[in-house]
């Protein structure tokens, strides 16, 4: 597995940039580590296969892997043992990313996908409520099911439980909801605010969703009722008439025992200042654990979050136009110990279930401007969001 | 600053206007409100303004002209409104059961993208360069129109922030047309007559004020002068009205149904200064400039203003009122179609909307439109000078007829090669 050692760490490489015509919220690798699917900033499922022209490097031992467990982007306990004795990587980039066709069926935007820890399923929320579930293989798979209203408007967020037994899912009515994986209403509770994120404890009887304060609150939906509160009020900030809302993820690490929160600890709103922020609480007591912030105001928010099985995080921030990074993090340290500057405003990160390579949906260039820019056809361009796709030197 | 008057005239005037404050009269008998039979006297030919400026930019996509499931559509659904056929953001669903009250303007192609000239730029109409700066529209109506028979002020600026008397947006007309503005929709500090002063010694220091200012304004030139007595004289008649911009006597229903915001109870201070006759009514909001998290500040922001602003048309229509006053909500100008990388938008000019209503406009009316995705208007669009034109006319003003008289050069009230929106005309 890689060395990660400041002796001897050597940085992730970047092996392709893979175009893509529209914005992309969010990128996961499936289990079983063939497919990329990402949600757009349009009814859309984009979507890739993964083909490998040479076969990868041996995996990381699992025993690496113990001190933390991502559940939202825990790929490594499914991932499929990769070959002994691969050739070291040639120059020309050994992965290709094949578009598939879309998927479609979704409105607005889908911000939120996840995948089966088992079985080759899909499931989407966007950001008109839709919650659905497909295949994610084959040209065009049709919907195993699918409900309109799952939320009254945007769905925020949306989990899976370890077991693949249940979803979860947030959203701006207020709603987090329980459902059965076959899309039957568990359970609901009702929040005060506008619930930005919700993830699944690593037992899979409790969830842990925050709203645009940030109160985040521990609930065991069995018994519907709170376990324990977590003062998250950081990430809000009243800004004139503005709540700025900073708070963007939840995840479970450590064997359940911390949990992560993560967004941006907002200055002002409207042009949206603040700091990436990260916050590690002790889940038994509640009381905060470790407090990090990456940046300046300009830097903006963490927007998503992988565990590597080597004992780090690969976090990515996306900040005012043009200012994204890629940083590694070990939990117990107070600085990443990489960081990567050179891609715009990072969205998504995903590890690859061989633990070798990761992508990052970010930005074209100069995606900001005001005024009149136009193609030399005198088309009103839209902006994109190449994925990257990495490499993690063995 | 007015080029009519020094800063330490400036001084000078918010030193006396305080002093004068310090002796106001005790609160009149009349309250916060008109009576019903002074309102139907008001009425009867008194027309009014209400001027909402949403500084920093709204997006049109996500308030008066979604484009739902377009490619800069963003996440939002849209709602259907009272107006068969027309369909706003779904976070503005208060908005939405006034909409046979409003007159949407969809196609406004403007051409400053700039806060810091475009403000302006868009106050004053933006007519042709004659070497002079053009009134703001609150200060033109406070020019051509005056104040009402309430003797109120006749521009009134509530906002966040600070206050006192604003002479910069009067342009050429000269300081007495500016704006009394009330910061956080508070009266000027010592306005009112404080308790430990009797009413005897009040007017004892009325009299003496009188004597310094007429010293004063031997001295000075009479332009400025009559404003500082104008002012004065007009603020008088506010201070007598204090329950006006005192929220925390207003029923809790009230309250609510305007939204306990910033911009809820500035437009319930702006409602009663409506009903007690000031003349123009301007409420600011800022933090529009959503250049970040563009969906998710909007999100917070347009559902308050949506409340507010709805709850002000539904107010005035019942009673009365709106059928005298013009009721104008907008920006510099609208955001890019194009999301950023920071999922904000940027300022966008070329196609964005304005709402109206009252007085001499087309109710349920929808002028103009965008193109489907909403980057560009369809036809030519109208500028921000077609607009003035089309508010001093809903006025009962005829901008090609009337004009300013700048010391003997006439000028006209708005750009001189633009017209009234004749479809957004009742």
């Amino acid at each position: 597995m890689p060395d990660q050692s400041a002796a001897t760490f050597v940085p992730p490489k970047e092996l392709k940039m893979f175009p893509c015509d529209r914005q992309l919220a969010i990128a996961r690798f499936s289990p079983c580590g063939n497919f990329l699917a990402a949600g757009a900033l349009e009814g859309t499922v984009r979507r890739w296969s993964v083909v490998e022209k040479r076969k990868p490097a041996p995996a990381p031992a699992a025993a690496a892997a113990a001190d933390i467990d991502l559940l939202d982007d825990a790929p490594k306990k499914a991932a499929p043992k990769p070959a002994k004795g691969a050739k070291p990587p040639p120059e020309e980039s050994p992965v290709e990313l094949v578009p598939l066709p879309h998927l479609t069926g979704c409105n607005g935007w889908v911000q939120n996908l996840v995948f089966h820890p088992k079985e080759k399923v899909l499931y989407v929320a966007d950001t008109w409520g839709k919650l659905l579930a497909t295949p994610y293989e084959g040209d065009m798979p049709k919907p195993l099911w699918e409900n309109a209203a799952a939320h009254d408007g945007w769905i925020r967020r949306l989990a899976v439980s370890p077991d693949g037994q249940h979803l979860a899912t947030c959203g701006r009515d207020q709603f987090v909801r329980i459902w059965t994986t076959a899309g039957k209403l568990v359970t609901e509770h009702r929040a005060p605010e506008d619930v930005f994120a919700v993830t699944f404890a690593p037992e899979g009887k409790l969830i842990a969703f925050a709203d645009l304060k940030g109160r985040v609150t521990l609930w065991d939906f069995a018994a519907k009722k709170p376990v324990r509160e977590f003062d998250a009020s950081v990430f809000h900030k009243l800004s004139r008439l503005q709540d700025v809302a900073g708070l963007r993820l939840l995840a479970f690490t450590d064997g359940g025992k911390s949990l992560l929160v993560g967004g941006c600890e907002p200055a002002g709103g409207g042009f949206l200042e603040g700091a990436p922020a990260l916050l590690r609480f002790d889940v038994a007591t509640g009381k905060p654990q470790s407090d990090w912030r990456f940046g300046v105001a300009k830097d903006g928010f963490v927007l998503d979050v992988a565990a590597h099985p080597g004992g780090y995080l690969i976090l990515v921030t996306s900040g005012q136009p043009g200012n994204g990074k890629v940083m590694f993090l070990r939990p117990g340290e107070k600085e990443p110990f990489f960081t990567h500057t050179a891609l715009a405003n990072c969205h998504s990160v995903t590890l690859h279930p061989d633990a070798r390579r990761f992508a990052v949906t970010a930005m074209n260039k100069a995606s900001n401007g005001n005024g009149r820019q136009l193609t030399k056809d005198g088309e009103y361009p839209g902006n994109t969001s190449p994925v990257h796709l990495f490499e993690i030197p063995t | 600053m007015n080029p009519l008057c020094k800063p330490w005239e400036h001084t000078t005037s918010r030193r006396q206007f305080l002093g004068a404050s310090a002796g106001a009269l005790a609160f009149g008998a009349l309250g916060g409100l008109v009576s019903p039979q002074a309102a139907e006297a008001l009425r009867k030919k008194e027309k009014q303004v209400l001027f909402v400026w949403l500084d920093g930019g709204m997006s049109q996509l996500e308030s008066w002209d979604p484009k739902p499931n377009t490619e800069f559509g963003g996440p939002f659904r849209t709602i259907k409104t009272t107006v068969p056929g027309t369909h706003f953001s779904e976070l503005m669903p208060q908005s939405a059961k006034q909409a046979h009250r409003l007159c949407i303007v969809r196609n406004l192609c403007t051409k400053d993208n700039a806060h810091s000239s475009g403000v302006a730029r868009i106050q004053r109409g933006d007519p042709k360069n004659r070497g002079v700066a053009y009134p703001y529209f609150g200060s033109a109506i406070a020019k051509l129109m005056g104040p009402t028979a309430s003797k109120l002020p006749p521009y009134v600026w509530v906002k966040p922030g600070s206050g006192g008397f604003k002479t910069e947006d009067a342009g050429f007309l000269g300081p007495k047309y500016g704006s009394l503005a009330f910061g956080d929709g508070k009266p000027p500090e010592d306005l009112l007559r404080p308790a430990a002063l009797t009413a005897d010694e009040d007017d004892e220091r009325n009299e003496l004020r009188e004597m310094l200012n007429q010293r004063y304004a031997a001295q000075r030139r009479p332009a400025f002068t009559e404003a500082s007595s104008y002012v004065f004289d007009t603020a008088r008649e506010l201070m007598k009205r204090a329950e006006i911009f005192d929220t925390s006597k207003m029923a809790a229903k009230e309250l609510d149904r305007y939204g306990r915001t910033e911009i809820g109870q500035h437009m319930l201070i702006a409602r009663n200064m409506l009903e007690a006759g000031v003349r123009f009514v301007k409420v600011n909001s800022y933090g529009w400039d959503t250049h970040g998290d563009n969906f998710n500040a909007h999100a917070s922001l347009v559902p308050k203003f949506d409340r507010a602003f709805a709850a002000i048309v539904e107010d005035l229509a019942v009673s009365g009122l709106l059928e005298q006053t013009l009721v104008i909500a907008m920006s510099e100008f609208g955001r890019t179609p194009r999301i950023n990388g920071h999922v904000g938008r940027d300022h966008w000019p070329e196609a964005w909307s304005i709402a109206m209503a009252g007085c001499g406009l087309k109710a349920g009316a929808v002028v103009g439109a965008t193109n489907d995705k909403g980057t560009f208007v369809k036809d030519a669009g109208h500028d921000i000078g077609a607009v003035f034109h089309t508010w001093f006319n809903a006025l009962g003003i005829d901008s090609k007829k009337v004009e300013y008289n700048n010391n003997s050069q006439p000028l006209p009230l708005a750009h001189d090669d633009m017209a009234p929106i004749k479809e957004a005309l009742a």
